[in-house]
């Protein structure tokens, strides 16, 4: 189907992109557009103007900062992130992620920023993102502001961002300790997903702090309080058992909807089945590492 | 027929080869003789798996054989025209969709008048100047169209061998068709030569008519089915226990074609139609609320890719000449849909004990079905003890006595006292040893009334998994104690699936052991 | 209309530049405007790849991909990798191993297995897998196209001859 005729404008300042979307009548920024062009083919979104990001010089850098924080500019597509080395040498997991996300087209010519935006709950980078302990940077009229990204999305489709707000750069802490992301799929989108981060106390074997996000069973991404909270100081080869102990009660907190990609019993099982999974192998990780 | 297999203690391939109805045997009066061997399919799809040993514990292996009787309409049509450069021209109603129906057709021709593949030419179907066919479909065209291309080729062979007979005047007996012409015997007579003498021009063609219908071949084509479309599929699965997805690194399909005519596009006939198989079988189930569909689209409508076939492939294709189509060729392309979902549910039953019989077998599906397991086997006792209920705990928890009390049960091992335990169990059964190393957790205690354990483990040769839960009470009475065991035995494995019904006398011998012991322990009444 | 665009592209190597709405659908302006009908739609939602072209080499869905955005890039289309008589190699390799059947997703596997090779001329049966997870077919079942991909895998072949600016120096688009 074609998408109902809109204004194409092209931008080459975040400053110009945010104004030409602020402008009479209703715009919206535009990259690769494989879900926002998805929805305008469908006729479920319409919109009046459609602003090129494409051309901001900067928005797809990846640099490890002075800060020792990663930056990935909002769009950087798929294909870019898996296959850069900072990514790959410093989250090898992230790289991961983007090479499997939807298919090779998809990788080509989506973008990182513009999955968050969407907001799409099956989706991979908001859990891992979660997990990564990241905060989104979002430029607008009266400047910039930065949103973590645990609270970024803030339903099915629905995220924080104003209309006006364009997505930059998303930023993390280089990880200090093993990070792992699992999903299961059974269909085009994962039906659940566990991204999980440890930090570890300076050349200890223990594990400083843990993040562990869970995505697509609700709205968007949860926090495993509860795991988080046994595995904090504990030493890394009793990660698996103490994960065991408190993931019942855990996965019991979760928020899932029932739909066709399982039952809510299952997809809480299959969390708590990829949960372990990453913790077997971010043991195996920190194991090789010291 | 794994499951009737599984109840009699038998191995499904031998109960399947016991029963099959033979070669010339009817299933059903009104329907055509069985003209094919099952066996020899089942047997081709075994072979194939020879090569290597038994799959791996993670490994279990599901067959299926399956027929069909496709629809029986003998009646087509077809011309072929053999021009004066030797180029051949087939026109027939049959419609091209992928299935490589007009690439057989010119095989049919090229081969009945023994000129080369690259000399014929298939013209696209238009029904306005090809001839009547009664339709494409039901794996007939192969067989029917096939039959009036061979016949319409016959025809122009004729026609261009009386040329031959008439202008050299040579006994027909004589002459053959050889690639670019006539051969006498003695010399080759090009097309161009019969025709130029022939014609008295440079310019020519002869058209050959071919016709079936059912009282061609002496009413033979008129019994249906025409032929009867088989296959047998073997498939070698892996279970992920904790989510309940299937794989299939490996498939072989076997299906009796009669006669190959185009080797590459027969194979991919066949893979393709397993492919679909594989679809049915795991991925595809279309939803409806309301008469609507919910998912027709392939973002929510799931279909095999290229990374869920299995890599390795074998198809099998059997050439016995015996099909009533061009040099014994049958129909094909459907069959090899039709055992994948029971082979893979076959696999899975072989392997878990667990029976799926709704498609697709949904990760979902499979993982509540290995939950529930293979049927529980429940056994309870209650016997009166004449001991308080305080010294008989004492002896309940003491468990290298208890144990005693168990047949089979060796070398238990203290992990943690009224928490964990090892111990060996060892069962014979027929000619089954048996070995589970068992780890025995204690799952909840209330001094001195009621403990709960759970053992379980699995034997590494039959991959046998065990699994027992005991809830043992002590309630006090008058004269002493009742002492009460209920146990839940759950058994699965390929052991399991030989015969439940065995394993199920086995443990109830076990238990009456065991009352029995304990009772003398005890001092029971 | 107010909102078209004069845009400018190569399309298989030869030039082209048009006005276009804004709206305008790559596929909609290869097929349609242009004529080149090789390329397929199907599922029209960036999950079969019956659609594929490259753009700058990359392989893209032409069914969502916007025509404004080949401004100033490279196209490559089905025909764009077909030489002017016979087959390419990528194509032969399909014909002899039967990795096609209704042809309807061929176009689309071509282009995918074009831009693999050109990034990956050696690639492992699971890199085929995983490269090729994204092009839907419906007959074959895969297997043959998975030999026929596998088969180019192995092939030595010299850069020049397999890349696709060597194919266009042969090719003549023909558009008014």
């Amino acid at each position: 189907m074609l998408p109902t005729p809109f204004e194409f404008d092209r931008a080459s300042t975040v400053a110009a992109a945010v104004s030409a979307v602020g402008q009479e009548g209703e715009g919206m920024f535009y990259s690769g557009g494989t879900e926002l062009l998805l929805a305008m083919k469908m006729r479920v979104i319409h919109t009046e103007r459609l602003v090129d990001i494409k051309g901001i010089p900067g928005l797809d850098r990846i640099v490890l900062n002075d800060a020792n924080e990663l930056e990935i500019g909002s769009r950087c597509t798929h294909v870019k992130i898996a296959g850069d080395s900072v990514i790959r040498e410093h989250v090898p997991a992230l790289a991961s992620l983007c090479a499997n996300v939807a298919n090779v087209r998809v990788r080509s010519v989506g973008t990182i920023g513009g999955n968050l935006c969407f907001g799409e709950p099956h989706a991979d980078p908001p859990t891992m993102l979660g997990a990564l302990d990241a905060r989104l940077v979002l430029q607008g009229p009266n400047g910039t502001r930065s949103v973590h990204a645990d609270d970024f999305i803030r339903s099915e489709l629905e995220t924080v961002r104003e209309a006006d707000e364009l997505m930059i750069v998303i930023v993390f802490p280089r990880p200090t300790g093993p990070v792992t992301y699992r999903r299961f799929k059974h269909g085009e989108r994962p039906s659940v997903n566990v991204g999980m981060a440890w930090s570890m106390e300076a050349g200890a074997h223990s594990i400083k702090s843990a993040r562990v996000r869970v995505g697509a069973l609700g709205s968007k991404p949860q926090p495993l309080k509860a795991v988080e909270g046994v595995l904090k100081g504990l030493p890394v080869h009793d990660a698996h058992r103490a994960i065991q102990s408190v993931l019942a009660a855990a996965l019991d907190e979760l928020d899932v909807n029932e739909d066709r990609h399982g039952s809510a019993d299952y997809k809480r099982h299959l969390a708590g089945v990829l949960l372990l999974r990453n913790a077997e192998e971010a043991v195996a990780m920190q194991g090789r590492a010291t | 027929m794994d499951n009737v297999a599984a109840v009699i203690g038998m191995d499904p391939a031998e109960f399947r080869l016991k029963n099959l109805a033979a070669r010339g045997e009817r299933t059903r009066p009104d329907l055509r003789a069985l003209d094919m061997d099952m066996s020899e399919l089942m047997v081709r799809v075994t072979q194939s798996f020879a090569s290597e040993s038994q799959g791996s514990n993670r490994r279990s292996r599901g067959m299926a054989v399956a027929a069909t009787d496709p629809a029986n309409t003998p009646i087509a049509n077809a011309i072929v025209r053999l021009k004066i450069d030797g180029s051949i021209l087939v026109s027939v109603s049959s419609i091209e969709v992928g299935q490589g129906a007009h690439a057989t057709m010119a095989r049919i021709a090229a081969q009945t008048l023994k000129q080369p593949f690259s000399a014929v030419s298939t013209l696209r179907a238009d029904t306005a100047v090809a001839p009547y066919d009664w339709g494409t479909g039901a794996s007939r065209s192969t067989v029917v169209v096939g039959l009036s291309v061979e016949n319409a080729a016959l025809d122009a062979a004729d026609q261009i061998l009386d040329m031959v007979v008439d202008v050299w005047e040579l006994p027909k007996e004589s002459l053959s068709l050889v690639e670019g012409g006539v051969s006498t015997g003695s010399e080759v007579l090009t097309f161009h030569q019969i025709f130029h003498r022939t014609l008295g021009v440079d310019s020519g063609e002869v058209v050959g008519r071919g016709a079936i219908t059912p009282r061609s071949k002496k009413g033979a084509l008129a019994e249906s089915p025409l032929f009867w479309e088989t296959s047998a599929g073997l498939a070698e699965i892996v279970v992920d226990e904790d989510t309940g997805e299937i794989h299939a690194p490996r498939y072989a399909s076997a299906a009796d074609v009669g006669r190959v005519i185009d080797r590459v596009a027969a194979e991919g006939q066949d893979e393709g139609a397993a492919a679909m198989g594989f679809g049915h079988a795991l991925y595809e189930q279309l939803e409806f609320e309301d008469g609507q569909p919910l998912n027709a689209t392939p973002i929510d409508y799931m279909i095999p890719r290229i990374s869920d076939v299995p890599p390795v492939f074998d198809t099998i294709l059997i050439e016995n000449g015996d099909g009533p189509g061009p040099g014994g060729a049958k129909g094909m392309g459907e069959g090899a849909i039709l055992p994948v979902a029971p082979a893979i549910a076959n696999a899975l039953f072989s392997a878990y004990g667990v029976r799926i019989t709704d498609l697709p077998m949904t990760p979902e599906k499979v993982w509540r079905a290995l939950q529930r397991g293979s049927e529980f086997m429940e056994f309870n006792m209650s016997m009166m003890v004449p001991a308080t209920p305080g010294d008989l705990w004492k002896t309940l928890i003491d468990v290298p006595s208890i144990s005693s009390c168990i047949p089979g049960c060796e070398n238990v091992e203290e992990i943690a006292p009224l928490e964990s335990y090892k111990a060996m169990v060892k069962q014979k059964i027929g000619p089954f040893k048996v070995e589970v190393p068992a780890e025995i957790v204690v799952e909840s205690v209330t001094e001195p009334s009621h403990v709960r354990t759970r053992a379980t483990g699995r034997d590494k040769f039959t991959g046998t998994r065990l699994a027992v839960i005991l809830d043992v009470s002590v309630i006090p009475e008058d004269l002493g104690s009742k002492l009460t065991v209920d146990a839940k035995v759950d058994i699965q494995g390929r052991l399991a699936s030989m015969g439940l019904g065995v394993i199920k006398r086995r443990v109830d011998q076990n238990f009456e052991e065991f009352e029995t012991r304990l009772k003398s322990l005890l001092g029971a009444a | 209309m107010t909102n078209v665009q004069l845009i400018s592209f190569s399309l298989n190597g030869q030039p082209v530049e048009m006005e276009i709405p804004g709206h305008t659908l790559l596929i909609d302006l290869i097929r349609d405007r242009i004529g080149l009908k090789g390329t397929k739609r199907s599922c029209d939602m960036e999950v079969c790849g019956a659609c594929t072209m490259l753009l700058d080499g990359d392989p893209i869905s032409s069914c969502t991909t916007l025509a404004v955005d080949v401004d100033g890039k490279e196209i490559t289309t089905i025909e764009g990798v077909t030489p002017p008589n016979g087959l390419s190699r990528i194509q032969k390799a399909f014909v002899l191993h039967g990795g096609l059947q209704c042809g309807f997703c061929t176009p689309g596997f071509i282009m995918a297995v074009t831009a693999l090779l050109k990034t990956n001329p050696h690639p492992t049966d699971a890199e085929i897998r995983h490269y090729l997870h994204g092009n839907l077919c419906r007959c074959t079942g895969y297997t043959k196209i998975f030999e026929a991909v596998k088969s180019l895998a192995a092939e030595q072949v010299s850069e020049d001859a397999a890349s696709p600016a060597a194919r266009r120096r042969n090719f003549r688009l023909e558009t008014s």
